[in-house]
């Protein structure tokens, strides 16, 4: 809503500033945005006539024109405009004229001819309105007269941001209601007496409501009339409130839609056919063209302003090609409605067709005021000469308005602010802003008005007395807590877990949830992949981002492309961070996930050590701490991701459960991503860690006897994994072994083909005794046993 | 006999002057003191001796001896000592280059700023409470008083799913109404922090994915005042002890009253700077008592129980407090960006 502090001073009589009156706004609720000056001042800028016209000797673009400017005298001034012709007044800026972006006008030579002026537009002026031609000015209007004195052209507007809960501030009358209730100040009448002719507006036409959605319908004629540019001043408050000028009879409508908040439609009432205006829903199959040359289709949702043969008018939205008003109109139907917000919004939502009307209806306007609106519509017709205004008006109301009532006690509003305002002061506040009072006491019993459709409960109320009385006016307090507060288990371990990345020296990414074909594609998953299978928006934003993730990994490797296109040579990131899984059910099932991605090098070079790339045993030691730290069982088993490297790539089995995949990116793939390092990623459920987590932990002593230790070099066959030689010296159930280490792998060489060689340390002790030879001795025969049964190793 | 002892004691004092190592000073001490030694050799000559000049030459050489002992050890001192300095020389460093790295990983901006926030909360006993990042349209907008075909829907552009009845939510506001279908009728005293969605055109200053904390209060005669002493410890803990705030009444559909929160400018402290506009205020959250609506749809009777709310947006507060000029850095995971954190 832009206001313009000259037209608010018309309706109320105050003497604050168009900045104090914004500073107050602000922090009432109405939150002003800008306030900005329009005009340049002081300026010999002059109603002119031109009283000759003639071709510029030199020049095929320029005319000169003899300008007459009463007392001032008589100027010549070149123009590039078009169409002058003699008897048009304009306003044109003369010597020592400093327009808009400090331009100075003087008299100069233009192709060998003196120009003493120049003819300004709108925006030369600072009125912020586009257009290529001049400011054309009525006849009535003496030659001479300054632009100052034509209208307010020196002006300040504040442009406030309306929530939107108020669009009963979205007209003048609104704004002087804040006004009054927070400046005081007497309100100036706004008159609706205008002449009439005898013709009577019932013999002119009749309405005819069906549909709910239309709750009143008033109406006026004016025949005869006259289509014209509007008066400046008119134009002007129109143009500063952000309205194009039109026409007069389109600019009456604008106008007081911007003073009244009444949006008014005007038709050709010729058009309509047998006199009668029929306002009903859409016909199934319906079509109309509006204004804007487009045929659209109706549903029987929409309002439709029709005669007994067609439809005119989409109610609220927009208006029909076929009644719409043209310089050939003769005479004119005036619509004032009330239509349902919530039809307009869906009609306006699903054309695409949204209008200053459309704004206002969605946001329920004042249905106690059509009839005054119209009859103010038809003061500035008569106002303006624009035509015979025919006797009466039209008023079909089916169901009187009946105001909210709301019953509190000043108590009670009190305790809900924590507030100590008086009674006296709560019914003052409420009176300026329209409500009605009824007291006694602390009791109040209130009468919301007609326009604040916001307003029906106690604590709108409340909120009213607010925020006139400031609620920077009341006094904190603090409401103590009576328990102490903890993170949960999965809250805890997401906060331990981040904690042991950090300090594992991987980066934080929060990668964009959104995810799509195009990364799917690049990865080149298969079609039915579960990392495919993703909540899917209605709209998409692109190829790239269709939907929510179901896994951390496609976006990890987004970001992983990202930093490789911007050379970033060691990359360690990892997110935790929610994934959805679609289900049959309403919502798709989420869960929180963590991911690791590792890039390039390990170590950058530098003179303390030499460079390191990032290997498998790098992501998969990442995952072994997390083991460790949560104290949970993970084991790996083979897997087949297409996107990974074949032969180094796993499931990540946590508590028994598949819950994740680690692996290196498969090079054809990182490459399809720009990434020519070898790059690593994993992923596992951070549920399953906390399920599998046991979270009991006991001290194991300190050695305190001397302790003992074996070394196997083994020969195994390929197949037998590290996991496998594990678990078969842990299944020897050894209580005097203590650690088992992995210390050396190798292949080929005198090894014998089909195996490797993988070295193992054994390290004895016992807790209560000092171990004796013979227990070592057995217990690394035992071990050897199991290993030569269970996994066909032998010592080299 | 002594003439004898004195020239050995010459020579033996010659030599240890001389010797360059501790290996020559060794060598020394075998010529001169060993059990072959020249000075044990005189020993042997003692019984050649008088008995009354056996006690006299016997002492004269045992003082001798330790005498080129002591002598000696002496001398090995120093020249331990000067070995081991040039050895510390030899090893000498530039101990002004840098360290060996040891990289930490770097927490992300908008996890710095929530994690603060909610060991905030935290201190002042709210619990956290958590919901999904997809949603009903009922949890998400009418259980938050949102009427359908009303224009405070638009301001947030929602990105709905295919079947048009669930929604990627657009503020954490539905963690409200699943606390309280949980909760009713005990009191609620929680912060919701997490992921939103709406729909925008990315660029420096918009984004479609961000993350808010939501608080709810809801007990027994909860006051909008109760409401401002709470806000203004965050805000005072979270961005120093001479911050204000200041309340805006506005408008959202699940608070009445609802107000903007702003606090006193991060950079100038209030006292009006370039970036707040000279207005010595920032926007930093909107709140407001819970709508009876909400509460009668959540299980309180909005008659017993009061409450309020408010919501912040985390993207905000560190792209300020870290002078981030560019939104979508948040979510790239450019490590330039991340390492600068760490």
């Amino acid at each position: 809503m832009k206001v313009s502090e000259q037209w608010l001073k018309d309706l109320i009589k105050t003497d604050k500033t168009a900045e104090q009156i914004a500073d107050n706004f602000y922090l009432s609720g109405l939150e002003v945005e800008t306030i900005t000056k329009t005009g340049i001042g002081d300026q010999p800028v002059y109603v002119g006539e031109v009283v000759e016209v003639a071709k510029h000797p030199n020049a095929d673009n320029l005319t000169i024109c003899q300008f007459d400017f009463g007392n001032i005298g008589k100027r010549q001034i070149i123009t590039n405009l078009k169409n002058m012709a003699v008897g048009q007044k304009m306003l044109v800026s003369l010597d020592g004229a400093v327009l808009v972006g400090d331009f100075k006008i003087k008299p100069t030579k233009l192709k060998g001819v003196e120009s003493l002026g120049m003819i300004v537009g709108w925006e030369e002026l600072n009125v912020p309105h586009k257009t290529d031609g001049a400011i054309m000015i009525s006849s009535d209007i003496p030659n001479g007269t300054p632009y100052s004195e034509l209208a307010a052209f020196n002006d300040k507007v504040i442009d406030i941001d309306l929530t939107a809960n108020r669009g009963d501030c979205l007209g003048m009358i609104g704004i002087v209601r804040e006004v009054k209730a927070q400046f005081g100040g007497e309100v100036v009448p706004m008159t609706t007496e205008y002449k009439t002719v005898s013709d009577k507006v019932s013999d002119e036409m009749s309405v005819e409501i069906t549909t709910p959605a239309c709750q009143r319908y008033c109406g006026a004629v004016i025949k005869n009339v006259k289509i014209e540019p509007s008066p400046i001043w008119m134009q002007l408050r129109l143009i500063k409130a952000g309205i194009r000028p039109i026409n007069n009879i389109v600019d009456i409508t604008n106008y007081i839609l911007m003073e009244c908040n009444q949006p008014l439609h005007a038709f050709d009432k010729d058009k309509i056919a047998n006199k009668k205006i029929i306002v009903r829903g859409g016909k199934p199959g319906e079509k109309l063209t509006t204004l804007d040359d487009v045929e659209r289709d109706i549903l029987p949702d929409d309002i439709i302003i029709s005669d007994c043969n067609q439809g005119h008018c989409i109610g609220g939205v927009m208006g029909g090609q076929v009644s719409e008003v043209t310089d050939e109109t003769k005479n004119i139907f005036l619509e004032s409605a009330f239509f349902v917000g919530k039809n307009i919004r869906r009609t306006s939502k699903r054309l695409g067709l949204k209008s200053e009307s459309s704004f206002r209806f969605e946001r329920t306007i004042d249905i106690e005021n059509c009839d005054w609106a119209l009859k103010r519509a038809l003061y500035y017709f008569d106002l303006l000469k624009v035509g015979d205004i025919c006797t009466g008006i039209i008023d079909v109301y089916p169901q009187k308005f009946e105001n909210s009532k709301v019953s509190l006690t000043s108590d009670w509003i009190n305790n809900k602010l924590g507030s100590d305002i008086s009674a006296d002061r709560m019914r003052t506040i409420l009176t300026d802003l329209g409500f009605g009072v009824a007291s006694s006491g602390s009791q109040m019993d209130i009468t919301v008005p007609s326009w604040r459709s916001d307003v029906s409960i106690k604590e709108d109320i409340s909120e009213e007395v607010a925020r006139i009385y400031g609620l920077n006016n009341i006094e904190p307090t603090l409401y103590p807590s009576r328990h102490a507060a903890l993170l949960t288990g999965i809250q805890k371990t997401e906060v331990d877990l981040r904690q042991l990345m950090y300090g594992m020296g991987c980066d934080e990414t929060l990668n964009l949830s959104l995810v799509g074909d195009s990364l799917f594609n690049k990865m080149q998953l298969p079609d039915n992949h579960p990392y495919r299978s993703i909540v899917r928006m209605e709209d998409v934003l692109s190829e790239d981002l269709q939907g929510m993730r179901s896994a951390l990994i496609p976006g990890m490797l987004r970001t992983l492309a990202l930093n490789a296109s911007r050379y970033n040579k060691s990359v360690a990131i990892f997110e935790v961070g929610n994934i959805s899984i679609p289900t049959k059910n309403e919502l798709p099932d989420e869960y929180l996930h963590c991911s690791v991605a590792l890039m390039g090098d390990r170590y950058e070079k530098d003179h303390t050590n030499a460079a390191e790339k990032f290997d498998y045993y790098d992501i998969k030691g990442i995952l072994d701490q997390v083991a460790f730290k949560f104290n949970v069982e993970m084991k790996y088993v083979p897997s087949n991701e297409n996107f990974l490297h074949p032969y180094q790539q796993a499931k990540i089995i946590i508590g028994g459960k598949e819950s994740g995949i680690v692996g290196k990116i498969h090079p054809l793939i990182a490459e399809s991503f720009g990434i020519s390092e070898d790059s690593f990623v994993c992923e596992f459920g951070v549920n399953d860690l906390l399920a599998a987590s046991d979270s009991s932990f006991e001290f194991n002593d300190i050695p305190k006897f001397p302790s003992s230790t074996r070394d196997l070099s083994l020969v195994v066959p390929n197949e037998v994994t590290a996991e496998a030689l594990l678990n078969a010296i842990n299944g020897c159930g050894i209580d005097i072994l203590r650690n088992v280490k992995i210390f050396d792998i190798y292949k080929g060489g005198t090894v014998k083909s089909g195996c490797y060689s993988i070295s193992i340390n054994l390290y004895y002790n016992k807790i209560t005794s000092t171990l004796t030879d013979k227990e070592v001795e057995d217990a690394t025969n035992k071990i050897l046993t199991a290993l030569k049964d269970k996994c066909k190793a032998e010592l080299r | 006999m002594t003439d004898k002892i004195n020239q050995i004691k010459q020579i033996a004092l010659e030599h240890i002057k001389q010797a360059a190592d501790s290996k020559a000073l060794d060598d020394i001490r075998v010529r001169f003191l060993g059990k072959k030694g020249e000075l044990t050799d005189l020993l042997k000559t003692l019984g050649t001796m008088s008995k009354e000049e056996r006690p006299k030459f016997g002492a004269l050489v045992n003082e001798t001896k330790t005498f080129i002992e002591n002598y000696l050890q002496q001398q090995l001192d120093t020249l331990k000592q000067a070995e081991m300095n040039k050895k510390l020389e030899s090893e000498k460093i530039d101990v002004t280059l840098p360290g060996r790295i040891h990289r930490r990983g770097a927490i992300h901006p908008v996890k710095l700023v929530l994690d603060q926030m909610e060991s905030i909360f935290l201190g002042m006993g709210f619990t956290i409470a958590q919901g999904p990042e997809i949603e009903t349209d009922f949890n998400n907008f009418k259980a938050m008083n949102f009427q359908d075909d009303h224009p405070a829907r638009d301001a947030q552009d929602t990105f709905y799913i295919e079947n048009g009845k669930t929604l990627f939510r657009t503020h954490t506001s539905p963690v409200q109404a699943r606390t309280m279908q949980l909760n009713a009728p005990n009191p609620i005293r929680v912060i919701c922090p997490g992921r939103v969605f709406r729909r925008d055109d990315i660029d420096a200053t918009h984004h479609v994915q961000f993350h808010q904390v939501e608080g709810l209060l809801v007990d027994k005669d909860v006051k909008l005042s109760d409401l401002k002493g709470i806000l203004l410890e965050f805000v005072q803990k979270m961005f120093g002890a001479d911050m204000k705030i200041r309340l805006r009444p506005s408008f959202f559909p699940f608070t009445e009253p609802s107000a903007e929160v702003d606090v006193s400018c991060i950079f100038c402290h209030g006292d009006g700077c370039s970036f707040c506009k000279q207005s010595g205020w920032i926007e930093v959250l909107g709140a407001g008592c819970v709508h009876p609506n909400v509460l009668r749809l959540g299980g309180y009777d909005p008659e017993v129980f009061s409450g309020w709310a408010f919501g912040i947006g985390v993207e905000r507060i560190a792209l300020l407090k870290y002078g981030i000029n560019d939104i979508r850095y948040l979510t790239e995971g450019d490590v330039r960006f991340l390492e600068q954190f760490r």
